[in-house]
């Protein structure tokens, strides 16, 4: 016995009539009518629980059972202290208790129990154990409407379980559906967008819009913003044809007959004839302006073969100062000879 | 494990899966539906910026042209030009290529110069007055933003009965940007 630490078997069953009171529906069987040890536990597996440690408690309860199998003992197995080493066992013979609960007066009992704990349990430290903790209807002897009560809980937990993950789900796939709402709207806002950028997108496009749409920014943007002075001239050569006919003498001060004019964005360069090199001051004096250095004026008087006359013939060269600003009238209205 | 406690547990097990299954599903299919419509959110409103970039850009003035003008649009232009202005269009003596070069880079992080090219042409026009060609001249600068002019020539004619008239040599340039460089690339 090296496992069970006390031991007392109780044969006091074997009398036809069951010496019980019923208080409700809770039976309550004297002390001497049932099998008691106390177990040490300590040896058996700590990983154990449940169906195999009382599996495991039953092996060690036959060993104290006074030529009785544990097969035909309902048992009832209470641990004395948190760490379970110390273990009330409580048994009492099948038949017994078939014999007593099978009489139609006890059809309504639910619980089966000691009424007290034997004083060698008792006496033991920290035993204050409840004698309603042996209940020994379980298993098969389990009552009908303690199973049938067990079943519709399990019923209605089952039910609720159903209900719950069912309502999950709906409120799940509502959720999907409004998100696919949600995206479809999205993706028509998209389509707007794109139509109205880049218009009606031919069925036979293979590209799709967003990329047809990133193409045409990226093509705006090379072709739109300027990026420095290297793509348009800042020198407006428009501009300096304005200011040179705007400078331009009148025709009353001096005849000029003009040969070339060339401007570029460097320079302007004239070339004519005048009647007299009283001109070409005058004429020199006249274009030079703001922005252009006058470089030495070249005349030659030469003999117009025409008239017979005396003309002179000359080249102005104006060279484009830096940081030249020219600010004239309209082009329209610029004249001269 | 004997029959009837094998049979509780297939049952359990079966109850689970019928439970659980679904409500899984659907919390997996919620997932990806809502991340696809984060993303489709993600991508309009980077399609609202893009949108409105180009808006703003279709505003402004182009500078560059989308690829290499043909001679004929040229001449379109020119021919264009000269009926809003009132000259006729005989006056139009021809039209001479001159240039086609690479912009130059102006340093590192200029590679989208790198693409572009300018190309120069030469317009010939005969027998215009001062005032035509001023008109002409301005009509062109506000018509025609891509192409600039580089450089003008006047010539005198030669022609005594015709002293008032001269021969217009105008050199314009337009930068595009360079075809086989895809702007998308």
């Amino acid at each position: 016995m090296t496992n069970v630490i006390e031991s007392l078997a109780v044969p006091g069953a074997t009398s036809g009539v069951p010496a019980a009171r019923m208080v409700q529906q809770h039976l309550r069987w004297p002390t001497e009518r049932f099998y008691w040890a106390v177990l040490d536990g300590s040896s058996l597996p700590r990983n154990h629980s449940g169906r195999r440690r009382r599996e495991q408690l039953g092996y060690l309860f036959e060993n104290v059972l006074p030529g009785v199998s544990i097969e035909d003992i309902q048992t009832a197995y209470v641990a004395m202290d948190e760490d379970g080493q110390h273990v009330i066992a409580c048994g009492v013979p099948t038949t017994m208790i078939r014999e007593a609960v099978d009489g139609s007066s006890f059809s309504d009992i639910l619980t089966l129990s000691p009424a007290e704990i034997p004083q060698f349990v008792k006496s033991r430290e920290r035993a204050d154990v409840d004698p309603e903790q042996f209940n020994l209807l379980t298993g098969d002897l389990e009552p009908n409407a303690v199973r049938q009560s067990r079943r519709r809980m399990f019923g209605w937990a089952v039910a609720m379980l159903v209900l719950i993950s069912g309502a999950l789900t709906i409120g799940l796939q509502r959720r999907i559906a409004q998100s696919h709402e949600q995206l479809t709207a999205v993706q028509q806002q998209e389509g707007e967008i794109h139509r109205h950028v880049l218009g009606s997108i031919p069925a036979a496009s293979s590209q799709p819009p967003h990329l047809r749409l990133l193409s045409e920014l990226r093509q705006l943007q090379q072709t739109r913003q300027p990026s420095g002075g290297t793509l348009s001239p800042s020198i407006d050569i428009v501009r300096d044809f304005e200011t040179l006919m705007s400078a331009w003498p009148e025709s009353g001060s001096v005849f000029m007959q003009t040969e070339s004019i060339v401007i570029t964005d460097q320079s302007i360069a004239i070339r004519g004839r005048v009647p007299t090199m009283a001109d070409v001051q005058v004429l020199a004096d006249a274009l030079t302006s703001d922005g252009w250095k006058l470089q030495q004026p070249q005349s030659n008087q030469v003999t117009d073969r025409s008239t017979k006359s005396s003309v002179v013939e000359l080249s102005l060269w104006l060279d484009r100062a830096s940081s030249a600003v020219i600010d004239s009238p309209g082009l329209a209205e610029a004249g001269g000879s | 494990m004997n029959k009837p406690r094998a049979r509780m547990m297939g049952l359990w097990i079966l109850g689970t899966v019928v439970l659980v299954v679904p409500t899984m599903a659907s919390a997996r299919q919620l997932h990806r539906a809502s991340r696809e419509l984060e993303l489709a959110r993600s991508r309009v409103q980077q399609t609202v910026t893009m949108a409105r970039h180009v808006m703003e850009l279709r505003s402004t003035q182009q500078t560059v042209a989308e690829r290499k003008r043909p001679e004929q649009d040229v001449i379109a232009r020119v021919n264009e030009c000269l009926a809003a202005c009132g000259i006729p269009s005989d006056r139009f003596g021809g039209l001479r290529p001159e240039a086609d070069s690479a912009v130059g880079n102006q340093g590192p992080g200029t590679s989208a110069n790198s693409r572009l090219r300018r190309q120069s042409v030469l317009v010939m026009l005969n027998d215009l007055t001062v005032a035509e060609i001023g008109e002409l001249l301005t009509y062109w600068q506000s018509h025609q933003p891509l192409w600039t002019t580089a450089r003008l020539e006047l010539l005198h004619s030669r022609d005594q009965a015709m002293s008032d008239y001269y021969s217009l040599n105008l050199l314009v340039s337009a930068t595009y940007v360079s075809e086989g460089e895809s702007p998308t690339s």
